[in-house]
């Protein structure tokens, strides 16, 4: 286990977690291509600002900022769950090609058709679905290896990106919009869509808080686990299932966003040591700061434009992921 | 000047010397094209190929028929040319003709947008002279058709197109007398954000000829022309508030027309939206550009459509 | 057939029939089937005649430049490009000890996709000056240069990340290459989004690989490499057998 020498208490991390969150929060209500001051903020919501600024922040920003902490939320559990259950520290929706599987079933069913909006999280589950089996079995019998399956996963995701790429050519002229949705971003999405992606993200939160025992369990070793009554393989596909379910959905909504199912874990888990019950929680939380931070950077940087937020989650979880590998160098696969 | 009898004997000597000379002096086209390279033509066109929609407007305006034509993948070749290419041997994308079709309808002409063809030019070159045209803007248009109309042995026609299209545009501006018509956003895309178009692409570029303010702006890069535009968030086009959006066409259901800030758009609230044909995308030709200022002037122009 | 009491050993193997040379056959006549496929078939129809008048120049100038200046460099410069993808991945198969690996692991394609949209990106930028007639896209001029400068920084940079130690891990240097070359993709994808709207379709054909407009000129261009390749990896075939073993 990789010593942390700076293990918290729970309750201080979890308070100055969540404070950090509540601020993120309110910066994200008063940044975007208008600045809202904090005065303004009040007055839009008893009711007496002007339209614009109630529009702008009751119907743009406040949808758009709980959907970055539930879509980041989302993603760390996922990401957790993964790494948990394989016992695979570089385990993650990105890594083991669902993201990318994902995308490219969304792309398919948007550039073959005109799809209602509701059939794109089952889509996306779908090709989730196909894109990790494919990832398990490439890996094959060395499937506990952790690079092993990252190599499986790479190659998976090489796929997913060369059929998308092909599709992409033979819808021509609209391309254009098909790669800013590829390369992932919460711009525009609104209460309609956080409607829609709720259920999605929360019955696998709310399910997977219920199962916190057995989760704890698998992450032991596989004979300890059956020796405690576990029926290992059926609770291991389960979990996968959850995590799959997790990040495809999210993909449905806001295109491939990627290295948060995988940082938000790592930062949990240096932080809580071996408290393992806490891991789960705070990968939800350090995964909804993260996706949220980086919407707000997103938002900033090229003012008045907005980048891709997946292009910054990228640009900050690969150095963090170097670095992480990097520290590793003494302990191979924890 | 030179006495009477030398200035005879110099027409003689020119007149009888020009069969021997070939066509270089009266029958050969010059033409210098937006790439900067000179086409060298022996004589005028009859056969041209087009590489993007421009060229087969501006043929079939000029009265010769394309040979060969490229389309828009799934969505084929736009409608308002379709009756008139009928038959008509297809390329494949803009961006990525077939060579050896090309090539089997022997064409004596490329009719091309520049910058998808450029990379291919020495390929199309040795298949037949290509005239490469940047497509962007009201004077990439004007200029490109005089080349073209150069190109296809009919300079007159074509200076005759751009004459009326100007006086066209100049009568539509004067109807108004000069007051300022309102705001106007030109819109693409199918997703959650549209794109919006910059002040210099045709369509937008006519209408603040016409006294219209394009809410796009000034494109930061005007001697490229490219970018053609920009994403824009819903919370900005909020904030420029058009009085009028005009939608381009799209394969898929508009996504950010499903957001609850659109209704509250001024333009959405007063029914000012109005879904462009598909020649607004490509508006350079001389059929497509008239036609564009013809939609002006019947939806946005009539005589009792407020501001 | 062989007696099967009988083991097969050197001594009593028929002449020219090892399994290795079965193999070396099978493929060299499949390439030739594909190469020959590759100048018979197209969006064209031509004849088997026509195609033979084409190659030896005795026949008219459409199907001259269809086959010859068309089909034939297209076809050699796929299987050469072939070639070269083929030997790359089995050297870094070798080298990183993973049957899996390629050359995307070492983040190349990733680097040189990534300063390929760049350069189209920049190169907009940079060439629109006062005189209209300079517009010839830079870009496309150095693309192969620059896209080969991006491939090799990258890799030399995943090289260099995936020390342990002072000494080449290959798993480290593998994984780190993944995660370098999802970088590089997010970058990539970004980019194009946010400026790559007027080219999005020529980029988009080159980042997905196509070997549309092959010309002579590509094959002459690459040959000095596939040769300068070839005959390093015979020079080096004694180290890397070598390294087969455990370090």
């Amino acid at each position: 286990m990789i010593g942390s020498a700076s293990t918290a208490r729970p309750s201080t991390l979890y308070v100055a977690t969540l404070l950090f969150l509540v601020l993120l929060f309110l910066v994200g209500l008063m940044a975007g291509s208008q600045w809202v001051s904090p005065l303004q903020l009040l007055s839009a919501i008893d009711g007496t600002s002007g339209l614009l600024t109630r529009i702008t922040v009751l119907e743009l920003r406040l949808p758009r900022n709980l959907l970055g902490i539930l879509g980041g939320a989302a993603l760390g559990v996922a990401g957790a769950v993964m790494q948990g259950v394989t016992r695979n520290p570089l385990a993650s929706p990105g890594l083991t090609g669902v993201i990318a599987s994902a995308a490219l079933a969304v792309v398919s069913l948007r550039t073959l058709s005109s799809p209602g909006a509701m059939w794109l999280p089952l889509m996306a589950l779908g090709g989730g679905l196909l894109g990790g089996a494919l990832t398990f079995a490439i890996a094959g019998r060395r499937r506990l290896q952790p690079e092993r399956v990252v190599l499986a996963g790479i190659a998976v995701t090489s796929l997913a990106t060369a059929l998308t790429t092909g599709l992409l050519l033979v819808s021509g002229a609209e391309a254009a919009e098909l790669y800013y949705w590829l390369a992932g971003s919460l711009m525009g999405r609104g209460w309609l869509q956080l409607q829609m992606v709720l259920p999605w993200l929360l019955l696998p939160l709310g399910a997977l808080l219920v199962m916190q025992r057995p989760f704890h369990v698998l992450q032991l070793d596989d004979d300890l686990a059956l020796a405690m009554g576990l029926a290992v393989g059926r609770w291991r596909l389960t979990f996968l299932l959850l995590a799959l379910l997790l990040a495809a959905a999210l993909v449905a909504f806001t295109g491939p966003i990627v290295f948060i199912g995988l940082v938000a874990p790592h930062i949990a888990r240096r932080l809580t040591g071996d408290q393992i019950q806490h891991w789960l929680p705070l990968s939800a939380l350090f995964g909804g700061l993260l996706l949220l931070a980086a919407d707000i950077l997103a938002r900033q940087l090229a003012f008045p434009q907005e980048l891709p937020v997946g292009m910054l989650t990228a640009l900050i979880g690969a150095p963090w992921l170097i670095y992480l590998l990097n520290s590793r160098a003494s302990t191979r696969s924890a | 000047m030179a006495s009477l009898p030398k200035r005879i004997a110099t027409s003689l000597l020119v007149v009888l010397l020009s069969p021997v000379s070939g066509w270089a002096d009266n029958h050969s086209i010059r033409l210098t094209d937006d790439r900067g390279e000179t086409l060298r033509l022996p004589a005028a066109a009859t056969r041209p190929a087009a590489i993007s929609t421009f060229g087969a407007d501006v043929a079939l305006a000029l009265g010769t028929a394309p040979v060969a034509v490229t389309d828009y993948g799934l969505q084929g070749v736009p409608d308002y040319l379709a009756s008139q290419l009928s038959g008509v041997r297809g390329l494949g994308p803009r961006h990525q003709p077939n060579l050896e079709v090309l090539s089997s309808v022997r064409p004596d002409l490329v009719i091309a947008i520049r910058r998808y063809t450029e990379k291919d030019g020495d390929q199309i070159e040795a298949i037949a002279p290509l005239l490469a045209l940047d497509l962007i803007t009201v004077e990439d248009s004007l200029r490109a058709v005089e080349l073209a109309g150069q190109a296809l042995g009919k300079p007159a026609k074509a200076e005759a197109l751009n004459d009326r299209f100007l006086e066209h545009v100049q009568s539509l501006a004067q109807r108004n007398h000069g007051k300022p018509m309102g705001t106007v956003a030109l819109l693409t895309s199918g997703s959650e954000t549209p794109f919006v178009y910059y002040d210099h692409f045709l369509p937008t570029a006519l209408l603040e000829r016409l006294g219209f303010d394009n809410v796009g702006g000034k494109p930061p890069n005007p001697e490229s022309g490219i970018p053609l535009g920009y994403r824009i968030s819903l919370e900005a086009l909020l904030k420029l508030n058009p009085d009028t959006i005009l939608l381009l066409p799209t394969s898929r259901q508009r996504a950010f027309t499903m957001n609850p800030i659109w209704p509250y758009l001024k333009a959405v609230s007063t029914g000012q939206v109005y879904e462009m044909p598909h020649y607004w995308k490509e508006g350079a030709g001389p059929i497509a550009r008239e036609r564009i200022l013809d939609d002006i002037q019947r939806l946005l122009l009539a005589p009792d459509s407020g501001t | 057939m062989t007696n099967p009491a009988t083991t097969p050993t050197r001594a009593n193997r028929p002449p020219g029939a090892s399994p290795v040379a079965r193999l070396f056959l099978a493929g060299g006549l499949s390439l030739v089937v594909v190469i020959v496929a590759g100048v018979q078939l197209g969006a064209v129809d031509l004849s088997w005649s026509q195609v033979w008048a084409g190659l030896t120049g005795d026949s008219s100038q459409h199907v001259q430049r269809v086959v010859f200046e068309l089909r034939l460099p297209r076809t050699l410069t796929g299987a050469l490009i072939g070639i070269h993808f083929a030997l790359s991945g089995w050297l870094l198969q070798l080298l990183s000890r993973n049957p899996l690996a390629e050359a995307g692991i070492l983040g190349i394609s990733a680097g040189a996709s990534l300063v390929a949209v760049i350069a189209f990106i920049v190169g907009d930028w940079l060439v629109s000056s006062e005189n209209p007639y300079s517009n010839t896209s830079f870009a496309l001029q150095y693309l192969p240069l620059f896209a080969m400068a991006g491939g090799l920084v990258t890799a030399l940079a995943v090289y260099c990340l995936g020390m342990r130690h002072g000494q080449l891990s290959p798993v480290k240097m593998t994984l780190t290459g993944a995660v370098i070359a999802g970088m590089l993709h997010g970058l990539t994808t970004g980019a194009l989004a946010f400026w790559g709207h007027a080219h999005t379709e020529l980029v988009a054909q080159w980042l997905a690989g196509s070997l549309y407009g092959s010309e002579w000129q590509h094959l002459h261009t690459l040959l000095p490499w596939t040769l300068v390749g070839l005959i390093g990896v015979v020079l080096l075939m004694r180290p890397l057998n070598v390294m087969q073993l455990d370090d």
